[in-house]
């Protein structure tokens, strides 16, 4: 397991407010957190979001949903239950259709550049450096690498990564019922001895023990460690996969109300160039057909939305759905699944001030490309967009610029997007109630 | 090479000129693992450039690899501000008649077996194979473009043009000059130039002063570049008459004044002072370094187990590659899987895709303090059949000051101060066995900030 970061960071450099730009926009601030599900690999907007009935799919297969908001039921019945809960945007484009720098955008709201990609943070930094650091992790990333760190903006902001359940640091459990008592006696030991604590030699070294001192008191706070403590009922809920354990820690995180802001979930191997209805085909040892996938996923965020909704934490909770970009439309290709597509895709959004059963955007009768953007900036929709609207909800002006990066280059929030037109990306406003 | 004390220009041939299958010769590694993958191969050609150019002449070639230096780099590179995206093209054209084969070999796409050649035709055409995929860098334009030096204007002389490429490096001054810097980094934290990746060549020589005007006082023109620019040729002299071995570069610096001050300063230190080598300036231990002071202070080291080798190793820093070591989850000698873990969690990276992170958080400090990968080689009971340092001393029948000292030795090299002495010796020793009390001793030790770093 990879270890973030995470915690007060007492000297950890904010960017100075006059570092800092903004253009003075007014953010909605409907949602306290952001679950941001990244499909990578890319899924079929034609077989998932944007569903065209006119598609292949297997007979056996099951249209539920509503009229408007059709859902493959087959593959995603929870979801095809939820469509009150849920809103779907079907007019979306990509700028890429390449993996890597799909995900890049996906993950940092900027185009890969060679340049500037070690300075870039991922967003859900951004938000934490924001919304600034509490007493839990404010970036957690589950289920696999949030693939960017925190970069100039600070390790502190960065993502804590594990699986899902049973995070195990946050006690020292060594000597059975007497282990808090035994670790505070060591601990105590340790600050009495450390003489960088009284005369550090370096910066560094101060920064160190702060960061000692915040881990510590982080351990033995039921708050924080029962997040990751999950139990079989709650497994089985979820589905019992990585991506459902992942979902499951998520939400205990967001109920937990104390510090978490962005929660990056991974769910990967939706590049479904082949066999992709195949139920049970893998590829390189892992599934990789749209019906398990899409399975996994509908058990665990219909549980998710189920379970927020009912403790009324989905109202202050946003939930974003998306890979990088779309699949070809029209037919199956000759390997029985779909290839790289960027001029139309689709996500999913629910929760943080999010109208449930609407549907913005639409596409041409087989999905090659968006006819109708359905927003006031009647264009298409761009993650740059989708991270606007989400940065808006939670608050943050996406408008900011940083320019004490590394470089000297300015870093912006969300920045003109690179499609040819440079258009200036926006919260899509459309989706909130 | 390195370590027989052979000639660091022969070991950069090697890598830059490399042909062969990776899985039998180390060198062809240097471009696999430049290779970017899924994208345009000229996207591969001018990675390469830019790693051989930062590498091993200390200049980052990568902003020209998009635009001209012209309009944008003039704060930032006066070398660089003057050349053109078509000048890099031209030093990337010594890579472009390398031929790579390569395939995946093993499920998860990440490690990859390749062969390497090269043709004797062809040149950096900016012909894109797919024009859907255009990689990272804006469209390029004319071609196929033949080599140029882009530090002297040199053309090759021959068509074995990665093997001139080459030769052009490594008898390039700024070559020796590079590495002596970067090891002067690598040793004081900082270097006579700094970053040491961020040369720029148009401030380098005293005797040659820029007249460009300085973007940050247009009134004045350009400063050196160096902080010490005699001592940095000095020490350039110095590697080139050496034949360019490394061992006595280190063994001059190590031996120098500067580099056995301590990370005190009497006086009010000021980030400026850094330039001046007033002090040691603390660097936190890369994930190996860390690791193998962990075994070492606790004396538990682990046999690792490592792809296509027939022996056993021990000490991450041996380690040939950051996939290894690989071992079963919790069945081989690794046990556990502790170290690639470990070596995971402190930020080794993978050498390609992930960087390495020699950053410190919370998160590192919850593992240190918690993690069985730690805590388990301070229980003298736990690891080893008893062979850990701790479970030695509760063993002997040495008195417990003399245990504090020898504790304090193995995990950070000194003797304790008296305040330390003071706390492990007042630190009630828990019922019933000595060794808990000599394994919280050595915690404690452990978790001193000072363990993390060298200073």
């Amino acid at each position: 397991m990879g270890l973030g970061s995470f915690g007060v960071m007492a000297a950890l450099p904010r960017p100075g407010e006059a570092q800092v730009l903004r253009h003075g926009v007014s953010p909605r601030g409907s949602a306290d957190a952001c679950i941001f599900i990244n499909l990578a690999g890319a899924p079929s907007h034609v077989d998932t979001f944007d569903l065209k009935l006119d598609a292949y799919r297997p007979p056996s297969h099951v249209i539920g949903g509503t009229s408007a908001m059709a859902i493959n039921a087959t593959l995603f019945p929870k979801l095809a239950q939820a469509t009150n809960d849920i809103c779907l945007i079907r007019s979306m484009e990509s700028i890429e259709e390449a993996h890597e720098r799909g995900q890049f955008a996906v993950r940092t709201a900027h185009s890969s550049n060679p340049a500037f990609n070690g300075e870039t943070p991922h967003i859900g930094a951004v938000v934490a450096s924001e919304k600034g650091l509490g007493k839990f992790p404010p970036f957690l990333a589950l289920n696999g690498s949030a693939g960017q760190g925190a970069a100039f903006l600070g390790g502190g902001y960065g993502p804590i990564t594990t699986s899902g359940c049973g995070f195990p640091y946050f006690a020292h459990d060594f000597y059975g019922p007497a282990s808090q008592a035994r670790f505070t006696q060591k601990f105590n030991l340790l600050t009495a001895m450390d003489p960088s604590r009284t005369a550090p030699s370096d910066p560094s070294l101060s920064d160190a023990e702060a960061f000692y001192d915040t881990a510590r008191q982080t351990m033995y706070d039921s708050t924080i460690s029962d997040v990751f403590v999950c139990s079989g009922d709650d497994f089985a809920r979820y589905g019992n996969t990585a991506v459902g354990q992942a979902l499951l820690v998520a939400r205990k995180a967001v109920q937990a109300r104390n510090g978490v802001r962005f929660i990056n979930v991974g769910h990967g191997n939706w590049d479904t160039h082949q066999q992709m209805y195949s139920r049970g085909y893998s590829f390189a040892g892992a599934l990789n057909n749209i019906w398990d996938l899409a399975n996994e996923l509908d058990h665990g965020l219909g549980a998710l939305i189920a379970d927020l909704k009912s403790s009324g934490d989905l109202s202050r909770t946003m939930i974003v759905v998306m890979g990088e970009f779309g699949r070809t439309p029209g037919p199956l290709n000759g390997q029985q699944g779909r290839d790289h597509h960027k001029t139309a895709m689709c996500a999913l959004l629910a929760g943080g001030g999010v109208a449930g059963g609407r549907v913005i955007g639409a596409t041409d009768s087989v999905g090659r490309k968006v006819i109708n953007p359905g927003w006031s900036a009647n264009r298409s929709i761009y993650v740059q967009d989708i991270v606007a609207t989400m940065y808006s909800a939670l608050g943050i002006d996406w408008t900011t610029t940083i320019s004490s990066t590394p470089s000297g280059r300015a870093f912006q929030y969300t920045p003109p997007i690179n499609n040819g037109n440079y258009d200036i990306p926006a919260p899509v406003n459309e989706v909130f109630g | 090479m390195i370590a027989n004390d052979g000639s660091y220009q022969d070991f950069a041939t090697q890598l830059i000129s490399a042909a062969g299958d990776s899985h039998q010769l180390g060198a062809p590694n240097y471009t696999m693992r430049g290779i970017q993958y899924s994208q345009p191969i000229q996207d591969t050609w001018d990675e390469m450039t830019n790693r051989i150019t930062t590498n091993f002449l200390g200049v980052q070639s990568t902003c020209i690899s998009c635009h001209n230096g012209r309009g944008h780099l003039e704060p930032i590179n006066l070398f660089l501000s003057k050349q053109t995206r078509l000048s890099f093209w031209q030093q990337s054209a010594f890579l472009s008649r390398m031929n790579i084969l390569f395939q995946s070999s093993d499920p998860a796409d990440a490690v990859y077996h390749g062969y390497i050649s090269d043709r004797t035709t062809g040149g950096y055409n900016t012909v894109l194979a797919d024009p859907n995929n255009p990689g990272p860098r804006p469209p390029r334009t004319g071609g196929p473009y033949t080599p140029v030096y882009l530090f002297s204007g040199k053309a090759p002389a021959t068509g074995a043009w990665r093997k001139e490429l080459a030769n052009s490096v490594v008898n390039d001054r700024q070559f020796a000059r590079a590495f002596v810097n970067y090891l002067w980094a690598q040793l004081f934290r900082v270097g006579i130039v700094d970053p040491p990746d961020g040369f720029d060549l148009a401030r380098i020589d005293a005797a040659n002063l820029p007249t460009d005007p300085w973007p940050s006082d247009p009134s004045q023109p350009w400063p050196l570049q160096p902080s010490h620019p005699a001592l940095l040729e000095q020490l350039t002299d110095a590697f080139i008459q050496g034949g360019y071995q490394i061992s006595p570069m280190i063994r001059m610096m190590v031996e120098s004044r500067a580099y056995g001050l301590s990370g005190h300063y009497p006086g009010v230190w000021t980030p400026l002072h850094a330039l001046d080598f007033a002090k040691s300036l603390p660097r936190r231990l890369t994930a190996e370094e860390l690791y193998d002071s962990l075994i070492t202070a606790t004396n538990t080291q682990v046999p690792m187990t490592v792809e296509g080798m027939d022996h056993t190793l021990y000490y991450a820093g041996e380690l040939p590659d950051a996939t290894e070591p690989r071992t079963d989850e919790g069945k081989g000698l690794d046990q556990y899987n502790y170290i690639r873990d470990f070596l995971t969690t402190f930020g080794r990276g993978d050498w390609w895709r992930t960087a390495r992170d020699n950053s410190l958080n919370p998160a590192l400090m919850l593992y240190f303090m918690n993690a069985p990968a730690v805590t388990d080689r301070t229980f003298g009971n736990k690891f080893q059949l008893g062979s850990s340092l701790v479970a030695q001393l509760a063993a002997s029948k040495i008195s417990n000051s003399d245990a504090i000292d020898l504790l304090c030795l193995a995990t950070l090299g000194r003797l304790p101060t008296t305040q330390e002495r003071s706390a492990a010796l007042s630190y009630p020793p828990p019922d019933p066995a000595r060794e808990q009390w000599l394994g919280d001793i050595q915690w404690a030790f452990l978790n001193e900030a000072e363990f993390f770093f060298s200073h």
